[in-house]
């Protein structure tokens, strides 16, 4: 479970990125994260993770405050970037190994894993050559990998569609749901709305540091009153075409 | 092209993100630029004085010309390999419609105006107490812009043909890091041989010993050993006469013929080279992709830690070589020294060791072997990059559930062991010249200890300005700034450790207080680290 607690971030010239925001992904729960460009969605998921400082506010994860307890919040999530982030000088296997050493993953267990999910992927052939040589695609299969190889109660994931494959992008969704079904969280940004509209229990809309609108496709509709496919009904809110003061 | 060139020249730049960053580092480098001019002076007018003494003044300007063609070649060899086919401006210039040529061009003028820097220092600053110190007519002062200018030229344009020429057959290996340390292993043994074998390829000692007998031989003996310098060297000496105008614009024409020839035979086998680095990354060619159990090893976080810092120098031959290589090097070197003097001393009963002994007795003199020790440390760049290093990946230090504080002390163990090893020969050196087990012991404690606060500081320079976007590992290191807060950390460092020397001259005295000013430092700097550790990293996003 991810709790934001009323948090605001701002730049050094005092302006404000994230506008006292609170939200709760629940557990169980496959949460999409959508926004235009620069609303605020990777600012938000680098003060989950702890990469960016919060300036006002709290987030708890699986109740360990982020602020206070960083260790122990950082071992109840999972996180792949939008930027695939690895040691370009290690191998794929050494990466494995390195953060399997990091969350203590068994010999057994990451051998296992790494067999099944590296074929699944389609990297399996490339593991023992530097992840310089990869390419953005195998990057972010190598650190979906990586999450997956301690698999964490709470998947954070920004735009982790970008650069898979048809399979690779199929296998994760497929992945995903998984995970929220076994009771746990899954919590992603993406631009891709037909993908939102697909696998997620629950949607975020964020616009301009603020979120404008929480609930699931379902709610969606029924607070436009229409029909619209998930595209339309967000860019309306994003508009403002909408009679719901509610929502903007 | 022009655009071209400009674009590539201001990619060279030094960025920094705010105002107060670049005042600092123009601050930094202006005491180090001052630093150094000094010593660099110093050193001038007390080689002038003693080639005056022994009528051979002229020996100053072959020995500074070779010194200097010397550093030029060697640093060449990492300039062009960098610049020119590992740059990652490649994979962008390589997709437009430019000629290799004007690619070439552009990067050899960048490289040729980068030198300039180094050589107002090394080259203008000897030139002109040279000048100073033999009361030279005013139009000697005249050649040395001159000279400044043109001097990179040639050694560049060569190092650049070498190099292109061994890149278009080892691209061919499609290891990234092999064909540097191949490249580089080739072109290093191809430089030498260019510079020995340009004059008449023979040494004697004997010769140099006769030189010195005639008034300026030895001059003249160099010029004509190392003929790449002989034009300037002529040119400098008749200055004020034809002769001289006629050989430094023959030298002109040298470089002029140097720089076309570079290009043409650049040109049509540039692209090859360029493109085999920018397609072939770092691909193995491995066979036997299947994964066994054996492949998973259990470590401890720790030690997998320290294993990943170590893995991503070594496989860097630029960072390895500043890291690792260079100041073993150098301590190497002391060593050397060390067991000479003993040598020396015993053979010839000429007594260096009384001489020095009775400097290492006192606080100042021991405080110069500390401060050899600093020069060591300085020289060691692997905690100064220690986030860096890891470009943009560097973020990964953020997400990981080890506490920030343990990071930076994983990180500067690699930078603080090869401080140690460099610090090993200068205690030795100081237990020959000392006599004294005790005070060698005390001098490691103070050594090991001053080690352990200048690794955190490189750690806590890197992370004030962390350098995460970088072209590859040579311009990240020379672009970047914080090494000068290094160079000026230092320079305090000697002015602290020398002058408690003077002000506390006996050692029972002088040993207890540093170690304890030593000690009370590192405990500060500790509760700094541990309480401020989010702090320290908050650049880093």
């Amino acid at each position: 479970m991810i709790e934001i607690k009323n948090v605001t971030q701002s730049y050094v010239d005092g302006k404000t990125v994230i506008d006292n925001m609170s939200l709760t992904i629940d557990d169980g729960v496959v949460y999409g994260f959508i926004g235009p460009n620069g609303a605020g969605k990777t600012t938000t998921i680098e003060m989950i993770t702890g990469v960016l400082k919060i300036d006002k506010g709290d987030i708890l994860i699986d109740g360990h405050s982020i602020i206070t307890n960083p260790i122990e919040a950082k071992k109840k999530f999972g996180f792949v970037p939008d930027s695939p982030d690895a040691y370009e000088k290690l191998t794929g296997l050494e990466y494995l190994n390195f953060i399997g050493d990091v969350y203590k993953v068994d010999k057994k267990t990451r051998f296992e894993k790494v067999e099944k999910l590296a074929k699944e992927f389609g990297i399996y052939d490339h593991l023992k050559d530097r992840i310089q040589s990869y390419s953005h695609g195998m990057r972010q299969k190598l650190i979906i990998i990586s999450v997956l190889l301690y698999n964490p109660k709470n998947w954070i994931l920004d735009e982790p569609m970008t650069g898979l494959d048809p399979q690779s992008s199929y296998v994760l969704k497929n992945l995903m749901r998984e995970h929220s079904k076994n009771g746990n969280t899954v919590f992603f940004s993406t631009h891709v709305l037909e993908v939102a509209e697909k696998i997620c229990d629950k949607i975020a809309i964020i616009d301009d540091g603020k979120i404008v609108f929480t609930g699931t496709i379902d709610e969606i509709h029924q607070k436009l009153k229409s029909n619209d496919n998930l595209e339309e009904s967000f860019l309306k809110i994003i508009r403002g075409d909408t009679e719901d003061e509610s929502i903007n | 092209m022009k655009v071209l060139t400009k674009v590539i020249f201001k990619s060279d730049v030094r960025r920094d993100r705010n105002t107060s960053n670049k005042v600092l580092a123009f601050l930094a480098f202006l005491i180090v630029f001052g630093f150094l001019a000094l010593v660099m002076t110093i050193a001038s007018i007390y080689i002038t004085n003693r080639l005056v003494e022994i009528k051979q003044p002229y020996a100053f300007i072959s020995l500074m010309l070779l010194f200097n063609f010397a550093i030029l070649f060697v640093k060449s060899i990492f300039e062009v390999l960098n610049v020119l086919f590992f740059s990652k401006d490649l994979k962008v210039l390589l997709r437009m419609p430019i000629k290799s040529r004007d690619i070439i061009h552009a990067k050899l003028l960048k490289m040729i105006v980068s030198e300039y820097e180094m050589e107002l220092i090394m080259l203008a600053i000897p030139m002109l107490i040279y000048g100073i110190k033999t009361g030279v007519d005013k139009v000697f002062y005249l050649y040395i812009p001159i000279i400044l200018a043109i001097i990179p030229v040639i050694p560049i344009c060569i190092v650049s043909v070498i190099i292109s020429i061994i890149m278009r057959f080892t691209n061919m290996i499609k290891n990234k890091s092999k064909v540097l340390y191949i490249t580089l292993f080739i072109a290093i043994v191809l430089v030498d041989l260019v510079f020995r074998y340009s004059g008449e390829g023979t040494y004697s000692i004997a010769e140099f010993q006769n030189s010195v007998l005639f008034e300026n031989g030895l001059a003249m003996e160099i010029a004509d050993k190392f003929k790449l310098i002989w034009p300037i060297m002529e040119g400098m000496l008749n200055y004020n006469s034809l002769v001289g105008v006629g050989s430094i614009l023959k030298y002109i024409g040298y470089s002029v013929i140097a720089y076309i020839a570079a290009l043409i035979i650049i040109s049509p086998i540039y692209l090859k080279g360029a493109i085999g680095t920018v397609i072939n990354s770092n691909r193995k060619t491995i066979t036997d992709t299947k994964l066994k159990l054996e492949d998973f090893n259990e470590l401890s976080t720790n030690y997998a830690y320290r294993k990943k810092e170590f893995k991503i120098i070594s496989r860097s031959p630029i960072f390895f070589i500043q890291c690792v290589i260079l100041p073993v090097v150098m301590a190497l070197s002391i060593f050397a020294i060390a067991i000479g003097m003993t040598i020396f001393s015993n053979y010839y009963n000429v007594d260096i060791v009384s001489d020095v002994r009775e400097k290492a007795s006192l606080g100042w003199g021991t405080g110069i072997f500390i401060s050899i020790c600093q020069v060591f440390y300085m020289m060691n760049f692997s905690s100064i990059i220690a986030v860096s290093k890891e470009e943009r990946w560097a973020r990964l230090t953020k997400y990981m559930p080890i506490k920030l504080y343990s990071q930076m002390k994983l990180k500067i163990h690699l930078g603080k062991f090869i401080n140690f090893i460099t610090a090993l020969p200068v205690i030795y050196w100081y237990y020959i010249c000392s006599g004294s087990i005790v005070n060698s012991v005390l001098l490691l404690i103070t050594a090991v200890m001053l080690n352990s606060f200048g690794e955190k500081v490189k750690i806590l320079i890197d992370m004030r300005n962390p350098k995460i976007d970088w072209d590859n590992e040579y311009t990240m290191m020379k672009q970047n700034t914080n090494v000068m807060y290094e160079l000026f950390y230092t320079i305090i460092v000697l002015v602290v450790i020398i002058g408690l020397g003077f002000l506390v001259s006996n050692l029972r005295f002088y040993f207890p207080v540093l170690i304890s000013l030593l000690l009370l430092i590192n405990l500060w700097m500790n509760d700094y680290l541990r309480i401020k550790d989010y702090k320290i990293f908050e650049k880093l996003y």
